[in-house]
């Protein structure tokens, strides 16, 4: 029998359904995984024992009744971002300490028809604002490869828990990169659906018009299963959108003959380390052997993305995190008036990076600075739209890197925020436009650090990303998890 | 007032507070400090926008062209008042506790 940690949620679920293992197992040596090794890589927030037993209970009582479900059993950590009914939810933000919400999310909702065992809470950056989850006000949480790295952010805890092995699967969410860029420093996959694909409601919002939830996995089969779980029409988001989700199994295993991959000049140019040009050139020769053609495509503004990007950006979360005042949820800090105990309380509640955006944010919103920022970036963002609707024209898929770097050293960046900002550079384009792409584990840098490869599709063409992807990871079969958590 | 290269400064200190103050967001000294700097940066940066003529182009406010969403008007159970109500950090009954908005005239 091949380890349980290498295993697929489909081989995981056949042995529970032939009771070779039962629930509560498997539960079991999760927990015991990130007792073993979570003390050092940190990427659980809090472990629930309990509750995830009581889950595991329930569900091996569903098995042996005969019930079905696509996780019926199966246990995963999740991003503490996701309202979960009953349990401690405080997107890494001192300002939700305690917080525990009423209701769940939908995603949480469809995780638990589907039978799930809930593990415990990623780590992320606060309020999902970061690039390496050094933002995190709880903890920093350390890349499974490399200790003294970074593990990308925002949803870095759920990366590098399902690279240790320390979860089958996870979701994450997507705002400018924080489902792919860690996906890709962690050698595992991750998609970000287009937008409106996966309900919203629930998910604690950051900029809403370019947040999306999706799942992070260690295989496309995995990636495809899980993404089929939570997509979907929900009335509760008035952003999903009211389209059928197509048989996206269905998809792997298909030939790419014919199929046309476009290869953007923009995303080419200096700053790209050398082992990631070569792994991107060779992931292509990998794919042009299996019959799909290459195109040269434009894609002209990318250059004004980074930009444009944290003008939207900062301009949505100033305004969705005004909520977080000391009334309704969280902490409170007394002042000597109603405006004194707000600004007490966010003075306490808020970490570094979020107060910069914030204060950004309101900036760019601020009578007499509107145009020049905020309206002059909706504009941009138009014609970086357009630039993909252009480049579709000439072909089906478009190939890039994730990340211009492999994982870059704890507190490399910390302190150089427009830095931080620029190394998500080839993934802020797709939320700018609501495309969805995945990333996907494509070789090894000199130190033996992940690096990872950007499919982008047109909307709602997902089950098309999972075809390549399937098929690349087939012939490349590279490593996921590495070998001192194989044990 | 110059920046760390020696360009006009794209904001001032008193800027930050006053926006910090929209924002109901109280900062430390040195806060305003390195804020200033590092938004100075940042703004100078998004110039580069400004390099576009956008003059005829429409603006994204949403990427999805999705008219309003409406559903039937059927009336439906909401969540519970006391669960909608239980993470305030003060209450009083199902209410929210807050200090006086209004000065009440003795």
């Amino acid at each position: 029998m091949d380890s349980i940690v290498s295993m697929t949620i489909r081989d995981l679920k056949s042995l529970l359904k032939k009771r070779q293992i039962s629930s509560v197992e498997l539960t079991r040596l999760y927990l015991d995984r990130i007792r073993r090794y979570d003390g050092v890589i940190q990427s659980y927030l809090s472990v629930t024992e309990e509750y995830a037993l009581k889950m595991a209970e329930e569900a091996d009582k569903r098995i042996q009744r005969g019930d079905d479900g696509y996780l019926l059993g199966v246990p995963m950590g999740i991003k503490d971002i996701f309202c979960t009914q009953g349990i401690e939810t405080t997107c890494a933000s001192q300002i939700l300490k305690g917080f525990i919400p009423p209701y769940d999310a939908t995603v949480i909702r469809r995780l638990k028809e589907n039978g799930y065992v809930h593990l415990g809470r990623l780590n992320m950056d606060e309020f999902a604002m970061g690039s390496s989850t050094e933002n995190s006000s709880f903890q920093v949480t350390r890349n499974p490869w490399d200790l003294t790295r970074i593990p990308g952010g925002s949803s870095g805890g759920s990366a590098a828990a399902v690279a240790a092995g320390l979860s089958v699967a996870s979701l994450g969410t997507d705002t400018g990169g924080s489902i792919r860029q860690p996906a890709a420093l962690c050698g595992v996959v991750g998609l970000k659906p287009t937008y409106g694909r996966v309900s919203r409601y629930g998910l604690i919002a950051f900029a809403s018009s370019l947040d999306q939830i999706g799942p992070i996995t260690r295989n496309v089969e995995d990636c495809a299963d899980l993404l089929a779980i939570i997509a979907g029409h929900d009335p509760m988001d008035s952003t999903s959108i009211p389209a059928p989700v197509p048989d996206y199994r269905s998809y792997l295993g298909q030939d790419i003959k014919g199929l046309k991959i476009g290869i953007p000049k923009e995303y080419f140019l200096e700053g790209m380390e050398e082992d990631v040009q070569e792994a991107i050139k060779n992931s292509i020769q990998v794919l042009a052997k299996n019959g799909a053609s290459f195109v040269d495509i434009s894609l002209p503004h990318t250059e004004y993305a980074v930009a444009t990007y944290y003008i939207i950006c900062t301009a949505e979360a100033s305004s969705n995190l005004a909520r977080y005042d000391g009334v309704k949820y969280g902490l409170r800090v007394e002042g000597k008036d109603i405006i004194d105990m707000y600004k007490k309380t966010r003075l306490s509640g808020f970490g570094k990076e979020v107060k910069r955006r914030i204060i950004l944010g309101t900036y760019v919103l601020s009578s007499g600075y509107y145009d020049a920022y905020y309206r002059k970036a909706s504009k941009v963002r138009t014609l970086i739209r357009r630039d993909f609707e252009n480049a579709f024209s000439e072909c089906d898929v478009i190939l890039t890197p994730v990340s211009p770097t492999t994982a870059f050293k704890a507190g490399e960046r910390l302190e150089d925020p427009l830095t931080m900002y620029l190394s998500d550079i080839f993934t802020i384009p797709v939320n700018l436009a609501g495309l969805p792409a995945l990333s996907l584990p494509c070789g090894f840098d000199r130190n033996n650090l992940p690096i990872g490869l950007q499919l982008i599709g047109q909307p709602l063409d997902e089950a098309r990303l999972l075809q390549v992807a399937y098929l690349f990871e087939k012939v490349q079969n590279i490593q996921t998890i590495p070998d001192r958590y194989m044990e | 007032m110059q920046n760390v290269d020696n360009k006009p400064m794209k904001i001032t200190k008193d800027m930050i507070e006053y926006v910090a103050h929209l924002s109901r967001l109280e900062l430390e000294p040195q806060e305003i400090d390195l804020y200033t700097e590092q938004i100075d940066r940042i703004l100078s940066y998004m110039d580069t926008l400004n390099s576009l003529d956008t003059t005829h182009i429409e603006p994204t406010s949403h990427v999805v062209p999705l008219g309003t969403a409406f559903r039937d008007d059927i009336v439906q159970d909401s969540l519970p008042v006391g669960d909608a109500t239980q993470n305030a950090p003060r209450r009083k009954g199902t209410f929210f506790e807050v200090p006086p908005i209004i000065e009440m005239e003795e």
